[in-house]
């Protein structure tokens, strides 16, 4: 049985050593057809038919999207296989930080209010920053059109440890899709906003690391509740 | 050793890659010669000044040094390892480029004593940034110590 997880284990990790090198190498051909096109069209842009100068900017724009999905695999295969040390966290600096560093999570965009004081949690500081800047992230972005974000930030002291809530005042989630959404690549609202499907799976590893849990409270139109359940240090 | 040279090398082993970088260099209108080798051991001969690179007319020792970290025979950490044990050639500026901000890489160049790690520009505008700041920075305002000229 020990030897069975041992080959299995070893199996997982050059899986994850193959996918990451895969996605890596996948960013150069990516970057010369983007930039390739890129020169075409600057070179071009008088000569060009209207026609040929929008099948360029398509082209572009594709290389574009798979590059951020390339960028977001990598991001999940680096913190499935990255070493992690827990330490205690000062949540409320970070969550600043976070939204110090982010022109998009700052007004006029959205508000974010923060319940002050958060208490400290154990997690990996690189992890968690992940962590909550996809959630704030989404909390934003999943907006109806023309909606100012709100976002509050507040802390449930539990028997488990600490649990962090995110609530939006956003488009919300079916019940039914609220279980396939921490799964690779699933996208509840596909056409109307952009993403790869893959910030909440991230979400779902990091924390998985971290010895935590993460979930949804939320209905079509009320808002979504995301938490992360982590522990105490 | 040509003093006057104000020579970039650029060690690269994907003709793309290469074609891109000069395009931002044109595009920024640096002006210093551009060097480029194409594997880790071709940049370790140029930088010794060994075998096809021994006329330093021709191939003059670079003011910086722009290392691509995953190349065939020698990949740029280990140009970089032989640099930094070369008395002479050590404090070479030299920058790090990569597809991705591995932390593994990044910790062990930053270790080795690189001057910056650079993950590659997908797009040409953000590449011809790159080219400015690299003329604007390591090309004008740097001074380099005399026995690294």
């Amino acid at each position: 049985m020990a030897e069975r997880t041992h080959e299995l284990q070893k199996a997982v990790a050059e899986l994850e050593a193959f996918s990451y090198s895969l996605t890596h190498d996948m960013r150069a051909p990516l970057r010369t057809i983007q930039s390739f096109n890129e020169i075409v069209l600057e070179h071009g842009r008088d000569k060009l038919a209207p026609e040929d100068v929008e099948l360029l900017r398509r082209t572009i724009e594709s290389s574009r999207r798979l590059d951020r999905l390339v960028l977001d695999l990598l991001e999940f295969t680096r913190i499935s296989r990255s070493p992690i040390r827990l330490e205690a966290v000062d949540v409320e600096h970070l969550i600043d930080t976070i939204i110090g560093e982010r022109l998009e999570l700052q007004p006029p965009k959205a508000v974010i209010k923060i319940q002050r004081p958060l208490p400290h949690v154990s997690a990996n500081p690189p992890s968690l920053t992940q962590c909550i800047a996809n959630l704030l992230e989404n909390a934003v972005k999943f907006v109806p059109a023309g909606a100012v974000a709100e976002v509050s930030v507040y802390a449930e002291q539990n028997e488990a440890g600490v649990r962090l809530c995110f609530k939006d005042n956003g488009i919300g989630i079916n019940k039914k899709e609220q279980d396939r959404l921490f799964h690779m690549f699933q996208r509840v609202h596909s056409t109307s906003y952009p993403g790869t499907g893959i910030g909440l799976a991230i979400v779902r590893k990091a924390v998985e690391r971290m010895h935590g849990q993460t979930g949804v409270q939320s209905e079509l139109g009320q808002g979504s509740c995301f938490w992360l359940q982590l522990r105490r240090p | 050793m040509n003093i006057n040279a104000q020579t970039v090398l650029l060690a690269e082993d994907d003709p793309n890659d290469v074609f891109l970088f000069k395009h931002a260099f044109e595009s920024a209108r640096v002006d210093n010669r551009l060097q480029v080798v194409n594997d880790g051991q071709q940049a370790i001969d140029y930088l010794s000044g060994a075998g096809e690179f021994a006329d330093r007319d021709k191939f003059p020792f670079p003011t910086l040094l722009v290392l691509d970290v995953k190349m065939p025979r020698k990949t740029g950490i280990e140009v970089l390892q032989w640099l930094k044990k070369q008395e002479n050639l050590s404090c070479l500026p030299t920058i790090m480029l990569s597809s991705s901000a591995n932390p593994e890489d990044v910790e062990n160049t930053y270790r080795l004593g690189v001057n910056a790690f650079v993950v590659k520009p997908q797009g040409t505008e953000s590449r011809v940034d790159l080219a400015k700041l690299i003329k604007g920075f390591w090309l004008t305002f740097n001074e380099l110590p005399n026995v690294c000229r």
